[in-house]
């Protein structure tokens, strides 16, 4: 059996609410924007005050942002059909479960692949074009890491956002409870060194160390490459435990 | 030629479209929901599946449709479980809750989706907006839609796929005297093309004039199999109501066959102990014309309570209560 049919249905369904096209839209959006507005207002500034200055810190500061609305078009892609109830119409149309899952995936996921294909290369040739003389080029050591680091950050998150939303079955649960996390507790963890060994290997932080590092962090266990990879094993996590959740409940 | 061309339409449909619920059984913790219950749904007829509220009417139809899983017993759709065919809505066509539809879609896109899943074309979506009279709201938000109108488009969605099975809960709530007239007509039209048409009330006059057959259903088990003619003739005291412009000769035309014709309010009138398709012989015999012609279903519904009474989840817990006392 084919993935198409549902693949088609599922973009269909995606393309038709606004809430999801603005979200998605306002990721790209925020992460070029914010970045550029940084370093084109602030850049010199900081790259005179800064001990160590980190260009893609400054450059993907939009990506903070970015982030909360690339999880909200997630879990609004998947979180909202159980908040409408949509759920039980969409399995009846595709009975078979890990297809609609596939299907469901492949489009979030795809899409959100789609933007930052050309959102994160732009948003780092024009930031870095913005810093001038401090900014870093693509022949630099970690810079190519670091755009397809960013790349591979939106459909990342995007798969951990929806096996989320399907573990918790409930949308106010998983924008409640992912969303603080992602803003506010994940990035505060980093200034408590005792716990920033633990929380390293958390999504986000894995995800961005790869994203916002030219140079290696001598306080980081792993090699910047490795960061995608372990965002890559949360969010296969995540996805896996959706599979078994929507498998084995009722609808 | 001709007989090639109806063995291929054979082929590609099964002839005998049915649902067959054998032994189903829902339990959630210590509830029962579905006890047990066995029934099928024949092709070519409406039938009404009734039952209070909370007997387990909608569980049932969602373990039909594959969605809750069965602690116990299979349904069967043409042979095969829900999750094992393919392009389901092809086949089946259901609307379980016509509210579970995201208000921020177009009516348009939300059919778009489904038919897209399917395979369906595009095409028939918008014959299907014409054929539920949604053409003018296609392109409008679900949201700003009235209960009405999302049953129209449930139903249009239902029939997408040119199913031959229809699956439909309590389709006539919420819509208007027109809407519900409507609904009737489009349910026969499906049987009359040999679908097997399944659908839930809680109500019995609705069914009455709506289904051909009955399954009752109390606290998920199964109280009656029965046809509407059979269930009217022993449940229900054979009540005729009717109007007529010529009551005078229609009432010694039914006195030779030992019917009684008494007046009532409004300018109607009553034939008890009998049932409607006889009254309609007599009066087409004598050249009577009739301006209404139905069973009285007061007496049915009282019929319907009668035997429901004793299975609603109500009347059992106080009938616990007062053991433990």
């Amino acid at each position: 059996m084919t993935l198409q049919p549902v693949l088609y249905s599922e973009l269909t369904k995606i393309r038709s609410l606004r809430s999801l096209v603005w979200s998605l839209a306002l990721a790209a959006v925020m992460l070029v924007g914010f970045g550029a507005f940084a370093c084109g207002a602030y850049g010199e500034a900081q790259a005179a005050n800064d001990e160590v200055f980190r260009p893609l810190v400054l450059g993907f500061w939009g990506l903070n942002f970015a982030q909360v609305a690339l999880a909200v078009f997630a879990m609004l892609s998947l979180g909202g059909e159980y908040e409408k109830g949509t759920i039980t119409t969409s399995l009846t149309a595709v009975p078979q479960r890990t297809h609609f899952y596939l299907g469901k995936l492949l489009a979030t996921a795809g899409l959100s692949l789609a933007i930052a294909l050309p959102a994160a290369p732009l948003t780092f040739f024009l930031t870095q074009g913005l810093l001038d003389e401090h900014g870093v080029s693509l022949g630099d050591p970690g810079a190519v890491r670091a755009v397809i680091s960013l790349i591979l950050y939106f459909p990342l998150l995007t798969l951990l956002c929806m096996g989320l939303a399907v573990m918790t079955r409930s949308l106010a649960a998983t924008l409640g409870l992912f969303l603080p996390f992602l803003f506010l507790l994940s990035p505060l963890s980093m200034e408590v060194p005792s716990l920033w060994n633990v929380t390293q290997f958390l999504p986000d932080r894995a995800g961005l160390y790869a994203v916002m590092n030219v140079q290696p962090d001598p306080d980081v266990f792993y090699n910047p490459w490795l960061g995608p990879l372990i965002m890559a094993v949360w969010a296969a996590a995540a996805v896996l435990g959706g599979w078994h959740a929507l498998r084995s409940r009722d609808a | 030629m001709a007989p090639t061309t109806t063995m291929t339409t054979k082929e590609e449909r099964p002839p005998r479209a049915c649902v067959e619920v054998r032994d189903l059984t829902k339990r959630y913790g210590p509830n029962v929901a579905v006890d047990r219950l066995s029934f099928q749904v024949e092709p070519g007829r409406v039938t009404g599946f009734l039952g209070p509220n909370g007997a387990g009417k909608s569980t049932t139809m969602r373990m039909v449709l594959g969605l809750d899983r069965p602690t116990g017993g299979e349904v069967l759709i043409s042979g095969r479980p829900y999750a094992q065919i393919r392009e389901p809505l092809r086949h089946v066509g259901a609307l379980l809750d016509p509210s579970a539809v995201h208000p921020g879609r177009r009516a348009r896109d939300q059919l778009l989706a489904l038919a897209r899943s399917n395979r369906i074309p595009d095409a028939r979506v918008d014959e299907m907006l014409d054929r539920v009279g949604l053409t003018a709201a296609a392109r409008r938000r679900i949201g700003g839609f009235s209960l009405g109108m999302r049953q129209r488009l449930g139903l249009a969605a239902a029939l997408l796929g040119d199913p031959r099975v229809v699956i439909l809960d309590e389709p006539l709530n919420g819509l208007d005297p027109e809407g519900i007239q409507w609904v009737r007509s489009l349910l026969r039209e499906l049987a009359e093309d040999g679908r097997a048409v399944l659908v839930s009330s809680h109500l019995m006059n609705e069914m009455a004039v709506t289904a051909d057959h009955l399954i009752i259903i109390g606290r998920g088990r199964l109280l009656a199999d029965v046809s509407m003619t059979e269930f009217g003739a022993r449940y229900g005291r054979g009540r005729v109501r009717l109007r007529t412009t010529r009551p005078e000769q229609l009432g010694r035309a039914l006195a030779a066959v030992g019917l009684a014709l008494t007046p009532r309010d409004g300018g109607t009138w009553e034939v008890p102990g009998a049932q409607p398709d006889e009254i309609g012989a007599v009066a087409a015999r004598e050249g009577v014309p009739l301006q209404e012609l139905a069973l009285h279903s007061d007496s049915l519904e009282e019929a319907f309570l009668r035997m429901t009474t004793h299975s609603t989840e109500f009347t059992a817990a106080a009938g616990r209560e007062g053991a433990l006392t």
